[in-house]
């Protein structure tokens, strides 16, 4: 069974589904199978996980297939997660196209597109590698993941430093040009090293962020994107445009682009796929007391507390109700003390924190206490 | 033992004293469905398209166990429950009429869901037709075969001209990724 290298109760629950599927699985397979689940809690709900998912996947209507020039295309070999293919899919095809349009526009032509995936890529801790030499200048691609609870500090070639928080995923691309990082999920920190001929570029979601030399907080959530500056100045602006050097320079110039946003020390920023907020003051200390593990907040809505607190928390907690999710929550949560964070929104929230047996919190509304609070 | 189960087990108690069983016979099942019920539908659920065609196979199964002469060994049973499960589910896809000869839902209870649970269910799978488009094409391709054309991986490796074991490491990743993306969006949230 456990020929893959990442062996998970989840990887093998997935393993197992489909061993148990096939029309003439063995009787001795049923019985490896049943003593797997029995062995631990764990393999049990982690199969039971899977199963719930594959019933809804049978619902999914409409997926389009992939058509013959997908397929001749396609060189993913299950070695490594989707995830992590698409990541280098991305950041390879991006990163290419950057390149070409800002140094060899003239041999665009002359590269065959289906070529680019069928070079090789390597995968090790986190994930290098190289785009083939076509003007003396090689652009390296490495991918950083962290796991739950987890922060890696990464030091960059030109000194920039960035610090990643629990359960992110980056890539940067660095060349002689440019320095490009792709915030796929999660949270981090960016201190650039000043490098006026060569602009730090974040791409997150909907729009991308640009330094010159600066620090800066990006936390990536499923719903918006949120940065902070505590030194210097960078740029906010969509991602469709390519923000080539003459661009941003142009920009600063203008200093108020239509949906362009500056950003100054202690002003924050949240932009979503469609919408951008105006510029904020904040004590910048707050958006990156993440670092040292707290995680600060002045009346933030529970529902985006709760999803940066789960990065850390061993047990998901879930929010049971609109109500619970809307609740506008101010002050600090120590991640390694998510325990007593519950019990103290208990306490000053109508809200009932309940132990599913799966082991995830749920957060629901306490409704006695919002008659009692009503009547006194 | 949950009080559920409990109450599912009072139901096969007196449906095997209706057919007359003998008290060790009759206990025997009765044990071999309290310990391995809910890994028997498990089982069967991940062969059959819905909840209830897995009661409904789950049940034939235990009938069958009662029509053995002699049963024994427990643990023999449990090999012969599941594998005539194995049996029974795939002459249930495969006949086009599904009318069980047996009454349905003698053990099982089907449980309505809320209006609550069926909106985050259609959410779900909302953002899992996001996800799956997202698989690489031949993944994709692979996962699609088997779930909605409920191909056996060694059918599909045949028509993609692939190997089986390819297939099977497609659908494994194309399903953690899946449940990956949608925990991911849900932040853990059932």
């Amino acid at each position: 069974m456990n020929t893959e290298k990442n062996s998970n109760p989840l990887h093998e629950a997935t393993q197992w589904y489909y061993t148990i599927r096939e029309p003439d699985v063995s009787e001795q397979a049923i019985i490896d199978w049943l003593s797997w689940t029995q062995a631990s809690e764990e393999n049990a709900k982690a199969f039971e996980k899977v199963e719930q998912l594959m019933t809804l996947t049978a619902q999914v209507k409409n997926v389009e297939w992939p058509d013959d020039n997908e397929l001749l295309d396609d060189d993913y070999d299950g070695e490594v997660s989707v995830q992590k293919w698409r990541v280098s899919q991305k950041g390879w095809r991006k990163w290419v196209t950057t390149l070409m349009d800002f140094n060899f526009s003239s041999r665009k032509k002359l590269i065959p597109t289906f070529a680019l995936p069928a070079m090789a890529i390597v995968f090790c801790i986190f994930l290098t590698y190289q785009i083939p030499d076509f003007n003396d200048n090689n652009i390296t691609v490495s991918v950083y993941e962290t796991g739950s609870a987890e922060h890696e500090k990464i030091v960059l070639d030109d000194g920039s430093i960035i610090t990643l928080g629990a359960k992110s995923l980056i890539s940067v691309a660095y060349n002689e040009e440019q320095r490009k990082v792709l915030l796929e999920r999660g949270e981090a920190y960016f201190d650039v090293a000043k490098d006026p001929n060569r602009p730090f570029v974040v791409g997150s979601g909907s729009r991308t962020i640009t330094a010159i030399g600066t620090e800066f907080n990006v936390t990536r959530q499923v719903k918006r994107v949120v940065v902070t500056v505590a030194e210097g100045k960078v740029l906010v602006e969509p991602k469709s445009k390519p923000s080539s050097v003459p661009r941003v320079i142009k920009a600063f110039k203008q200093k108020y682009g239509n949906t362009d946003k500056f950003l100054v020390a202690g002003q924050q920023l949240t932009y979503s796929q469609e919408t951008v907020s105006a510029v904020e003051s904040i004590d910048s200390m707050s958006a990156t007391s993440w670092k040292d593990g707290s995680l600060q907040y002045l009346s933030e809505t529970l529902s985006f507390v709760v999803e940066d607190i789960n990065r850390y928390s061993e047990h998901p907690i879930r929010i049971g109700d609109e109500f619970v999710g809307s609740q506008a929550y101010s002050g600090t949560v120590y991640t390694n003390r998510i325990e007593n964070w519950l019990d103290s929104i208990s306490e000053a929230f109508p809200i009932k924190v309940l132990a599913h047996n799966n082991g995830d919190i749920v957060l629901v509304t306490d409704s006695t206490k919002i008659k009692n609070n009503s009547s006194t | 033992m949950s009080a559920e189960t409990h109450i599912k087990n009072r139901d096969l108690q007196v449906y095997l004293e209706s057919h007359e069983l003998s008290e060790a016979q009759g206990a025997l099942i009765g044990e071999l469905f309290s310990q391995h019920n809910d890994m028997l539908l498990r089982f069967l659920r991940a062969r059959l398209p819905s909840d209830s065609d897995a009661h409904e196979v789950a049940q034939e199964a235990y009938v069958k166990l009662l029509d053995l002469d002699n049963p024994s060994a427990i643990s023999y049973l449990r090999a012969y429950l599941f594998k005539t499960a194995s049996n029974l589910a795939a002459d249930h896809l495969r006949s086009e009429q599904r009318a069980s000869h047996y009454r349905p839902m003698v053990f099982f209870k089907e449980e309505q869901p809320s209006e609550e649970q069926t909106a985050l269910v259609n959410e779900k799978i909302e953002l899992l037709h996001e996800f799956v488009q997202e698989l690489p094409a031949k993944c994709r391709k692979a996962f699609m075969l088997s779930r909605y054309h409920d191909m056996t991986t060694t059918e599909i490796a045949q028509l993609m001209r692939l190997s089986d074991r390819m297939v099977r490491k497609y659908l494994v990743r194309a399903t953690e990724h899946c449940q990956m993306r949608l925990e991911e969006a849900t932040g853990g949230r059932r």
